[in-house]
């Protein structure tokens, strides 16, 4: 399954949930946003869909500010937490 | 040459240091949080990380609440300016520095607030009983306190303060003790802190801290470009974001970072720097014609003093040239801590030993002080 990304409010953001994920041995990547995402310059992060739902308790539980959580659909991404 | 004037600003610096910066310097360095490649990541990198330490040195639980700033002096006037509000009645300490009071008079004369000095014994240490009954006659938007002064290098009693002030938000300037006593700044109870982290903390110039409490929303004291929300011309609402507007000093920031290894290795500085003090407190004793205007208990983290009628600045040159001892005469920036030692206008001298200094150092500046003293 094609990975899941999360779109955070700043680079700080998207470090915290890096450390975080790193902490709980999540695989991670931190990429560019996706042109079909957001026109922000920033950076992302992906990680494996199966995780979904593990990465949206640890970003409650650290408090960790997102943008939205997408997961890949057949015409782009599709918003799964706000 | 003896250098005593760490109150002013710190030397030498850690070896790692110069290294942090040089590295930086020299290897591919982006803007952090500006782009989306891997060079601008690293950056962003380092400044997290930094960050992040800093937050876990001084009891910050998440470090986005810790901002970055050109110094304690721009967190100061971060907090007065975002905080205060026309009418607004501020509490203060006798021992501030115009790092507090020049904001402070701007806010007066422009936002008509007013200002009330807390009750303190000689030395500037704040009464807490006093200040208690003070506090009744509230409410009060802001308690304003250096946590050791600059000048007479009186440490102020932080948990007793908090308990004192009943909820009054606390804003600490910590410039004289990050890195050199410890601080916990949310268990300790307190709302905004500011410093820099060219003194205790051992880095380079030009980087500051200023700590804001989640529960406040300030006004940003500069708008601009922050890599992120660039889509809108609001400023961000975020953290840190909210408050660091345009490109972070990052050579400063890996400067600190190199410092923040350093300190890791050495600890906090408070202890050394209190028994340096301590020791010249004493050796000057007996120095005929010497008033000495630093608390003789062994917390000063400075020393400051008279010798007869021999003008202040003319002391601070002779101990240069004469004695190779360099340290600082006058106001400090701090003319309200001088009125209240009853050193105004004139000032003192200013002997502030810190990391590096020895014992030696301060039997050498002893006997300087008992020469000039004695021979003229």
């Amino acid at each position: 399954m094609p990975n899941s990304v999360i779109l955070f409010l700043s680079i700080h953001h998207v470090l915290a949930a890096e450390k975080v994920f790193k902490e709980h041995g999540l695989w991670l990547d931190v990429v560019p946003v996706p042109r079909g995402l957001s026109s922000e310059c920033g950076m992302a992060i992906e990680f494996h869909s199966d995780d979904l739902a593990r990465v949206g308790r640890l970003l409650q539980a650290c408090q960790i500010k997102v943008r939205g959580v997408f997961r890949p659909c057949v015409d782009g991404y599709r918003e799964v937490r706000g | 040459m003896i250098y005593l004037d760490h109150a002013a600003t710190s030397w030498p610096k850690p070896r790692a240091v110069g290294e942090e910066i040089a590295r930086w310097l020299t290897e591919l360095t982006a803007n952090a949080g500006r782009s989306g490649h891997q060079a601008s990541l690293a950056s962003a990198r380092l400044v997290f990380q930094t960050r992040e330490r800093l937050a876990e040195l001084l009891g910050v639980a998440h470090s986005e609440d810790l901002i970055f700033t050109h110094g304690a002096t721009e967190g100061l006037n971060l907090v007065l300016k975002g905080l205060l509000t026309p009418g607004d009645r501020v509490l203060v300490s006798p021992l501030e520095h115009n790092a507090v009071m020049r904001p402070l008079a701007t806010l007066v004369r422009e936002r008509h607030i007013t200002l009330q000095t807390l009750p303190a014994d000689p030395w500037g240490r704040i009464d807490l009983e006093a200040t208690r009954r003070v506090v009744r006659s509230g409410p009060y938007a802001l308690a304003v306190v250096a946590h050791s002064s600059n000048v007479s290098g009186a440490v102020q009693d932080l948990a007793g303060l908090h308990d004192a002030l009943n909820h009054t938000p606390l804003l600490v300037d910590a410039a004289q003790t990050a890195g050199v006593l410890p601080i916990s700044i949310e268990s300790a109870g307190i709302d905004f802190l500011a410093c820099s982290v060219h003194k205790g903390l051992l880095g380079p110039s030009g980087l500051g801290l200023c700590y804001l409490s989640p529960r406040y929303d300030l006004l940003p004291l500069v708008e601009g470009g922050t890599g992120s929300h660039s889509e809108s011309f609001e400023q961000p609402g975020f953290r840190p974001d909210r408050y660091e507007s345009g490109t972070l000093n990052l050579h400063g920031i890996a400067g600190t970072c190199g410092a923040l290894q350093d300190l890791t290795q050495r600890g906090l500085l408070g202890e050394h720097q209190q028994h340096l003090c301590q020791l010249l407190i004493d050796g000057l004793a007996t120095v005929p014609g010497l008033r000495l205007h630093s608390p003789a208990d062994g917390t000063a983290l400075c020393v400051s003093l008279n010798l007869a009628e021999m003008p202040p600045e003319s002391l601070a040159l002779r101990l240069e040239r004469e004695f190779g001892i360099l340290c600082r005469p006058g106001l400090h920036c701090a003319p309200a801590a001088h009125q209240h030692l009853g050193t105004f206008p004139a000032g003192t001298v200013r002997l502030s030993p810190g990391w590096g200094n020895t014992i030696q150092d301060m039997e050498t500046a002893i006997r300087a002080i008992h020469a000039l003293a004695t021979n003229g």
